[in-house]
């Protein structure tokens, strides 16, 4: 167990070094760069030449090697567009506040995708599969954007407590939570229909009910945890992805998230805020993913045993 | 031997016309469709109307609302809604119609390189699209935009509007291909290993060509499959980037910055809404008709195998039973019972009229070819038919005096591991591969005392103790897929005795192992029989087992008990031709070599239609006696308790 962890732990190292090398050749074969201007306002070619010196971005050669090496030591870097501030600071900013809305959104989608799966497959064909199974077409056919703008208006409507564009109590989570949560929800709740669908047939939980055990005791014992296996491996990706930021939810309910430096940073050409959210990002990803590992090693002993093999 | 139908491609099924007409059948499938075709002739024909009208801005009419003149109204700078639309959804479709079609084309090219070339290039391929993977999916499409911009847009002289919906197709297909690359690959390497490629590489053609007349076909279901979902996404991530103000530039419409503009509006002390609901209203009703008519055209070609049909709640009128003159000895007593299973579009009858009896502490054989009933029988006294597939559909299962047809669920549980338990023919899939073998024997202790977890835990290592697994304690603590084959089947005749049962089903509990170890698992059971007194109820087909460990048997063919008595009765002198002939299929070593007999022809399908004697196509006594061939033969005695059923026993 131990050994396969850590095993995969050692891989994160290479893993990261190989993103951030393709990223970076992608962001300095994008043309254009941070000093050109359009037009009169462009640099003279001594002051580009200066600041390029003062980042440490003199070629693609030094730029790759001096940044890699900072990260290394724990700084990711300064802003090229926002002038005095660092790339660890606006990502200490932002990164909290769509941390914190990215972990409700996955938990809404957890806990409601499982239940509604769950119980749709203990009732395939019934109404409650209908109706669950429809919630899931909805989820994945409203774009998130509509489903934002709905709470939006909905609720500033009715409550008034919430009204559009505040950040300052916690309630104002909820709602950017809630769209962001629609998509992985119905997600969630279409693999574990499918899974749990496919479990309930199986010979172990016949075997179960031949032993005279209840209904309930088959379900918790020897379905669920089968069931909600697939569930799993989709959990690691899906929670990078929320909790570093929609640039969607963030934009329509003006949450100062990190998922707007995503697309700023790439607009504006502002290479170091690139590759540190990249980096950020897939950090994130590949942590998850590896607590998704350990969940799993945990939860299903057939994968401990590969392992060690 | 290679079957020569493995050497034949199988091609795919899934191309057939009828695949379409299943979808269609479905009304939800049908009215979205009829959607889809709608909002593409609105939008298509409605474009060349709207293409002129689109930007004329009229800045005293800004934000009138829907009148009969404009029924969708004016927008921020006064420009009619109604075309803006139309021609949006044209972009919108189209960017994701094509994106789409892109990625599957990057997706299929990239996965069947991978598959088709050596593992080296295979790994390098399947590397790149894991590290894309790994980076935010909106950062590719916006570096890749940004890319094309600065390449494109200058080059083609296609004019500003064509030149930014291409960029912006390009950009969303060019990333939207990694999970098609993904499933062409793994399709492909399922299917290179496949017999019917081999022929095709023996006869010489080249890999390309295989890869054309014989990969392709057969991936076509699961490339139809995946294009259902890719459709939507590429269009969901167009309306995502427009939205964004990344995508299709305003004045040039698309359904995603028309939405764009109508959120912008809600901020504002009036309502506008008619700014917000007519692009996302759209947006979001195209997409449900699309995901619509994906998910049914999924069900469809993935339910070949397995379809799903409720059960009929009312049983088909069973047959009348004849009361039982007295009460029989028998601890389980079979009358007359049917099981109807579903078969593709049919409800069939598998099990025609069984009637069977066992005396407490006995062992009854049900023998027969595979696909005769016998397990359908014996899942039948469970009460654990797959559900939704098979049910009872007449008869009475008498066991200690009561009827198990009739009984209600909860009663029928407190049967089951108590009264009956049950051995199945497949271990390794009938245990819980995430339980360890301790608690799943401990579960049927606790059926029986119901006592703390740690009472019930120490008893089950006694139980491993008792079916012979060596070092019991240790086991207790391994899971399924850590113990052998043999000592996996040692386990679960521990779950089933565990509980004390009076009878005992084993279904074919030693096809699944080797030979060496059927003998020993067979020689456990009877001792087993023996010390605890249960009845046995052994469903085999190897009549070598039946001759060593039944005190009767009952043979079963096509659905019915041809013949039934004590093994020494039946097995010395059978009456019945198909009991005649399966004795004949036994290798024997105590006689002079000769060829092993077989009999011609195969067991029916179930529900074929068969009349008179149901054995009669593969009868060599079937004779001038016309009754073989009209009517079925009733049960007759032929002995002492022994039955049979054949219009020519006595020949």
């Amino acid at each position: 167990m131990l050994n396969r962890i850590t095993r995969r732990a050692l891989q994160v190292p290479i893993v990261l070094l190989a993103i951030y090398t393709v990223t970076f050749v992608m962001v300095v074969s994008v043309p254009g760069n941070p000093f050109q201007r359009e037009g009169s306002r462009a640099l003279p070619p001594m002051l580009e030449q200066a600041l390029r010196q003062r980042y440490g971005m003199e070629n693609n050669w030094t730029f790759y090697w001096r940044y890699l090496g900072r990260v290394l030591q724990g700084d990711l870097g300064e802003s090229l567009q926002y002038d005095n501030w660092s790339c660890s600071e606006i990502i200490a900013a932002g990164l909290p506040v769509s941390a914190a809305i990215g972990l409700a959104a996955i938990l809404i989608a957890l806990v409601f995708g499982t239940l509604l799966g769950a119980i749709a497959a203990l009732h395939r064909g019934r109404l409650v599969d209908l109706v669950a199974t429809s919630i899931a077409v909805l989820g994945v056919s409203t774009p998130a954007f509509v489903i934002a703008a709905v709470l939006l208006i909905g609720f500033s409507v009715t409550v008034p407590v919430l009204s559009a564009g505040t950040w300052d109590s916690p309630l104002d989570l909820l709602r950017p939570a809630v769209a962001l949560a629609l998509a992985p929800l119905a997600y969630i709740l279409r693999l574990t229909r499918q899974s749990m669908a496919e479990v309930l047939v199986s010979d172990f939980i016949r075997t179960a009910r031949a032993k005279g055990l209840s209904q309930a005791a088959v379900i918790w014992r020897h379905a669920l945890r089968n069931g909600l296996l697939p569930t799993l491996s989709y959990l690691g990706p899906a929670a990078a992805a929320a909790m570093t930021g929609s640039f969607i939810v963030e934009r329509v309910f003006n949450v100062p998230g990190l998922g707007t430096h995503f697309v700023n940073s790439v607009l504006n050409r502002d290479q170091m805020l690139i590759l540190a959210t990249v980096l950020v990002y897939s950090t994130m990803l590949v942590v998850f993913n590896l607590l998704v590992d350990l969940a799993y090693g945990l939860i299903d002993p057939r994968i401990q045993s590969k392992g060690a093999a | 031997m290679t079957d020569i139908a493995l050497l034949s491609n199988p091609d795919s099924a899934d191309s057939d016309p009828g695949t379409w007409r299943r979808v269609l059948a479905r009304p939800p499938a049908r009215l979205a469709a009829a959607w889809i075709v709608l909002v593409l002739l609105a939008c298509t024909l409605g474009s060349i109307w709207a293409a002129p009208r689109h930007a004329e801005v009229e800045l005293q009419a800004a934000r009138a609302a829907p009148s009969l003149g404009e029924p969708m109204g004016r927008d921020l700078l006064g420009r009619p809604l109604l075309p803006r639309v139309l021609l949006g959804g044209l972009i919108s479709l189209g960017i994701g119609a094509w994106a789409a079609a892109l990625s599957m084309l990057l997706g299929v090219a990239w996965g069947s390189v991978a598959g088709l070339s050596g593992a080296r290039v295979d790994a390098v391929l399947m590397r790149v699209v894991d590290i894309l993977y790994g980076l935010p999916y909106v950062l590719l499409v916006i570096l890749l935009r940004v890319a094309l911009d600065g390449l494109l847009r200058q080059r083609l002289g296609w004019g500003h509007d064509l030149t930014q919906v291409t960029i912006l197709l390009l950009a969303i297909g060019g990333v939207s291909w990694l999970t098609m690359a993904r499933v062409v690959r793994s399709q492909v390497l399922s299917l290179r290993v496949r017999p019917f490629i081999d022929a095709a590489r023996a006869i010489g053609l080249s890999t390309f060509a295989i890869w054309r007349r014989h990969l392709l076909p057969n991936m076509a279901g699961p490339i139809a499959v995946y294009a259902t979902l890719t459709i939507p996404q590429a269009i969901l991530q167009e309306s995502f980037l427009s939205f964004l103000g990344i995508g299709v530039q305003p004045p040039l419409p698309s359904w995603g910055n028309l939405a764009a503009e109508g959120v912008s509006a809600i901020n504002s002390v009036q309502s506008f809404w008619w700014l917000l609901a007519f692009p996302c209203g759209l947006l979001t009703l195209t997409l449900l008709a699309l995901n619509i008519v994906g998910d049914a055209f999924r069900d469809v070609v993935e339910s070949r195998a397995t379809s799903f049909r409720p059960t009929p709640h009312a049983p088909p009128a069973a047959t009348p039973v004849v009361r039982r003159a007295a009460r029989s000895p028998a601890l389980l007593e079979i009358t007359d019972l049917h099981v109807n299973i579903w078969s593709g579009a049919r409800c069939v009858e598998a099990v025609r009229g069984v009637s069977l009896d066992l005396v407490a502490g006995r062992t009854l054989a049900l023998v027969g070819e595979s696909g005769c009933g016998k397990s359908l029988t014996a899942l039948s006294l469970m009460r654990l038919l797959p559900e939704n597939t098979a049910w009872i559909s007449g008869g009475r299962i008498d066991f200690a005096g009561v009827d198990l047809v009739a009984l209600s669920e909860r009663r029928m549980r407190e049967i089951r591991g108590r009264q009956i338990a049950m051995i199945f023919q497949e271990p390794m899939s009938a245990l819980n591969p995430l339980m360890s073998i301790g608690l799943q024997v401990a579960e049927a202790v606790r059926q029986r005392n119901g006592g703390p977890r740690s009472a019930a835990l120490r008893e089950s290592v006694e139980w491993l103790r008792e079916v012979g697994i060596s070092d019991p304690a240790r086991r207790s603590r391994q899971y399924p897929h850590e113990l052998s084959g043999g000592m996996r089947q040692r386990a679960m005749i521990a779950m089933a005795i565990a509980a004390r049962p009076r009878l005992l089903i084993a279904d074919e509990p030693t096809t699944a192992l080797d030979p060496t170890l059927q003998q020993q698992v067979l020689t456990l059971l009877s001792d087993l029989q023996k010390r605890h007194h249960m009845a046995l109820l052994l469903i085999t087909h190897d009549l070598g087992v039946v001759a060593q460990t039944a005190d009767d048997v009952a043979v079963m063919y096509a659905g019915r008990v041809v013949e039934r008595g004590p093994v020494r009765d039946v097995l010395t002198h059978p009456r019945h031709p198909y009991t005649a002939a399966l004795l004949r299929c036994v290798p024997r070593l105590d006689g002079p070599p000769e060829r092993l007999a077989t009999i011609p022809g195969t067991v029916p399908a179930v529900g074929a239609d068969i009349s008179g004697c149901r054995f009669h196509p593969r009868c060599d006594r079937v004779s001038d006696d016309p009754r073989c061939r009209s009517d079925d033969p009733p049960e007759e005695a032929a002995g002492d308790r022994h039955r049979v059923r054949c219009w020519r026993a006595d020949s």
